[in-house]
């Protein structure tokens, strides 16, 4: 990788330094202040034709704006100046050379001052594209082998061994495993740890365990640390006997939640308040409760976090039907009266559920085992599920639209998409006091695979769909950029 | 528009403001402005591409990260109705392997490594009981484990040895209790608590269907030709095949029925129960709090919906 400039420009830096380029960037291109703003707002102007456009340089020699229809090109032949800072993205065109150039130096310095252009206008640090650093490159230029996840390999597959009836977390490993953004994170090494080595941090283990899945070894692995992680870290599992693939599933977040903390400075921790973990970024939604007084139809709201959501099997019928029951109003009776704010006085109420906010990775969980006083049962009820599943009715801002019988000013704006694909289901076969946990995965778009211990096969999305379900994983289909604006 | 952009840099910002105003009074110009901006802000976009493309290609950063394509042929998807996707045969088992306790650092059987830990860490069920005898057995004896062995002989992972070695052991200790049964579930109860549901010198003929299926969930099931006797040790035991497992199920549990496909079916897929021959699936009570599913949903979803220990 060449990405030290010109001879040009290594002759301007060796007689005037890198701060000419400072200043034209700080003031011209990322605008780090509110006054290097108006400066750009009042005077970059072509000085030649005084257009703003098209595509404005700054000489780097002297004071002059030019745009590129050929003012650039004059400037340079009457004044002998090569060089030109693009005031869009700060990148150096030399005119000798007759094409931009990129130094490594000067695009550090492009990267530091965006970001503090960023702090100054509140708003989070825009997209650049990754750079390797020295080693980096090295390590890409000695290596040049590069592996590519393919439908007809088996590269990011791994059986996994049973432990002893331990289905239960290789069903969840395997969901965890094909989460794509999980995936995303882990293979970009994005978990830096503090206690790195110690082998106390589960963030480090799963990190570890993404790089046995894509290592294209066949033979299955043992997640024997990874039990005994978990295990040490949520202690209520009270080990063995306890073998709910779902109770599993909320502690393992809840433990790689905490130790995703492990490399996080204490200032960065929380943002507005919300956790911004991995896990949290991934897996949590916003539940909304609202409860409304039957007399004064005074509405109290209140927004859980959620990590999925259990919904009820009654009867045949479909994931839509179930969570349209989940966000159904419900009349809490007179046995369950809530004090009214409002009229200050213990009144029935009605309470609905609604999603306020909807999480990256939707999981929801159908409540398959019943337990009650007189019998425990499972419920092998059919409860269809699609490959894709949009989610905008149950959202709270579409059913107030909807309660207001107001379609027409329904809030939702065009920019919101709550599409989701289905990538993991997980199953439970056989009785309650005998069962076995399978799941299925897709490792890529239309590509599913069914894992059953050490035994993994493929498997249709026609077989998948047909499927009891237990649990099922949706990943939204497009991801929105974060646009926080404080 | 741009007439008014060519005053605009001689002015103050004061009158900047002014001149904005009265210029976006106009809708003709307000128009223009929106088409203006739009149209910079695609131009900006689309730069940024270009420039990101110019930039990997002239620096050799796109050559560079794109390297090599990688021979895929070791890696190939094995496509066959006998194997997974690596190529392993569906029917054979697993060879077992050991690995590492990292709460006691011994080696254990890496399929019974679960049951291992779970008394390892002191958080099962008869944890306490366990742990209470073995703190009177080393009271006792303070210097051996001889007591620790004797006294937990179902836990074959803490004798840190070999299943084999653990096996011989246990068999010495049956002769020694002159115990002919060869059904390994007797032997948890080898303090005169005589197992109930214990099947000593049991066929398929005294049996309920009931029974036969509940036993062969459990273990290998096949008749010796020699002995006459069932085969005790676990569905998935290396003496049999699936073959002779699956027959003997039509056999026994004829006429064929849902049920019993069903079974054959959850063994194959590895049922949970445990794989090797010293489980410890005792008593029925046992194996059922054991492979219980889901235990208790009550308050499930108010539960749920906040995610443990989080405010």
């Amino acid at each position: 990788m060449n990405d030290s400039g010109c001879i040009h420009l290594s002759n301007f830096k060796a007689a005037k330094g890198a701060n000419p380029y400072k200043i034209v960037h700080a003031f011209f291109v990322s605008c780090t202040s509110y006054e290097a703003r108006r400066y750009k707002a009042t005077s970059c102007l072509c000085f030649a034709c005084g257009q703003t456009g098209p595509r404005m340089h700054s000489c780097l020699h002297c004071i002059y704006f030019a745009c590129y229809g050929g003012h650039v090109l004059d400037h340079s032949k009457t004044k002998k100046h090569f060089l030109y800072v693009d005031l869009s993205y700060g990148n150096i065109y030399c005119a000798q050379c007759q094409d931009y150039i990129y130094d490594r130096e000067f695009t550090d310095i492009s990267r530091t001052l965006r970001m503090k252009e960023a702090k100054s206008l509140g708003i989070s640090v825009p997209f650049t594209p990754w750079l390797p650093n020295a080693n980096e490159a090295m390590a890409l230029r000695r290596m040049r082998k590069r592996r590519l996840i393919s439908p007809h390999t088996t590269i990011g597959l791994r059986g996994l061994q049973n432990l002893g009836s331990t289905c239960f977390m290789n069903c969840i490993v395997q969901t965890l495993i094909h989460t794509p953004l999980l995936r995303d994170y882990f293979l970009g090494e994005k978990h830096k740890c503090k206690t790195q080595g110690s082998g106390k941090c589960l963030v480090c283990e799963v990190s570890k365990l993404f790089q046995e899945f894509y290592s294209g070894a066949k033979t299955p692995l043992t997640l024997h640390r990874l039990l005994h992680l978990i295990w040490t870290h949520a202690r209520h599992l009270a080990g063995y006997e306890q073998q709910d693939a779902h109770e599993f599933f909320i502690a393992t977040l809840d433990v790689l939640h905490r130790h995703c903390m492990n490399g996080v400075e204490d200032t960065e921790k929380k943002e507005n308040g919300r956790c911004n973990c991995i896990i949290d970024q991934i897996f949590t939604g916003g539940l909304q409760s609202d409860v409304v007084c039957t007399s004064c139809s005074g509405v109290s709201t209140t927004i859980d976090p959620f990590w999925d959501i259990s919904l009820d099997v009654a009867g045949p019928g479909s994931l839509q039907a179930c969570l349209e029951r989940f966000t159904r109003a419900e009349h809490l009776g007179s046995a369950a009266k809530i004090k009214c704010s409002n009229c200050r006085a213990y009144r029935e109420s009605t309470k609905q559920l609604t999603l306020e906010t909807l999480p990256i990775v939707a999981s929801f969980h159908l409540k398959r085992f019943e337990h009650s006083s007189q019998i425990d049962r499972k419920i092998s009820t059919f409860v269809s599920f699609p490959a894709e599943l949009d989610m905008t009715p149950f959202m709270s801002t579409h059913r107030r639209a909807v309660d207001a019988a107001d379609n027409n000013n329904a809030p939702q704006g065009i920019f919101e998409d709550n599409r989701y694909s289905l990538f993991a289901v997980v199953n439970h076969l056989g009785s309650l006091d005998a069962g076995h946990y399978t799941a299925y995965v897709r490792q890529m778009k239309g590509s599913w695979f069914k894992c059953d211990d050490h035994m993994i096969t493929r498997a249709s999305l026609r077989e998948v769909l047909d499927s009891e379900g237990y649990l099922l994983f949706y990943h939204k289909t497009v991801l929105e950029y974060e646009c926080d604006v404080s | 528009m741009n007439n008014s952009i060519n005053i605009m840099s001689e002015l103050s910002m004061n009158d900047l403001n002014s001149k904005f105003f009265e210029i976006m009074q106009n809708e003709t110009n307000a128009e223009d402005a929106a088409n203006f901006i739009f149209e910079s802000v695609c131009e900006d976009v689309t730069l940024g591409v270009l420039f990101e493309f110019h930039h990997g290609l002239k620096t050799g950063l796109t050559e560079l990260i794109e390297g090599e394509k990688e021979e895929e042929e070791g890696y190939k998807i094995v496509n066959s109705p006998e194997c997974d996707v690596f190529g392993f045969s569906l029917l054979k088992k697993t060879p077992d392997s050991n690995c590492s306790c990292p709460n006691c650092e011994r080696p254990v059987s890496a399929t019974r490594f679960a049951p291992h830990l779970e008394k390892c860490m002191g958080m099962g069920r008869n944890s306490s009981r366990i742990a209470s005898r073995r703190i009177a057995s080393n009271s006792r004896e303070p210097t051996s484990y001889a007591g620790l062995l004797s006294d937990d002989e179902d836990d074959a992972d803490w004798s840190g040895g070999s299943l084999q070695s653990d096996r011989r052991k246990r068999r010495m200790k049956n002769n020694h209790n002159k115990r002919s049964s060869k059904i390994h579930k007797g032997h948890r109860n080898n303090n005169g608590n005589h197992n109930s549901d214990s099947n000593e010198g049991a066929t398929y003929e005294t049996m309920s269907a009931n029974e036969k299926k509940n036993l062969l969930l459990q273990i290998c099931g096949v008749v010796s030709e020699h002995t006459k006797k069932l085969c005790t040790r676990s569905t998935r035991c290396p003496q049999h095949t699936e073959e002779q497992r699956r027959a003997l199920r039509n056999s026994v549990l004829e006429p064929s029925t849902p049920e019993s496909q069903t079974m054959g079916l959850a063994d194959e897929a590895g049922s949970p129960l445990d794989s090797s021959p010293s489980s410890s699936c005792s008593s029925s009570s046992r194996k059922r709090d054991r492979h219980r599913a889901a235990p208790k949903m009550k308050n499930k979803r108010d539960r749920n919906m906040s995610p443990n220990g989080r405010d």
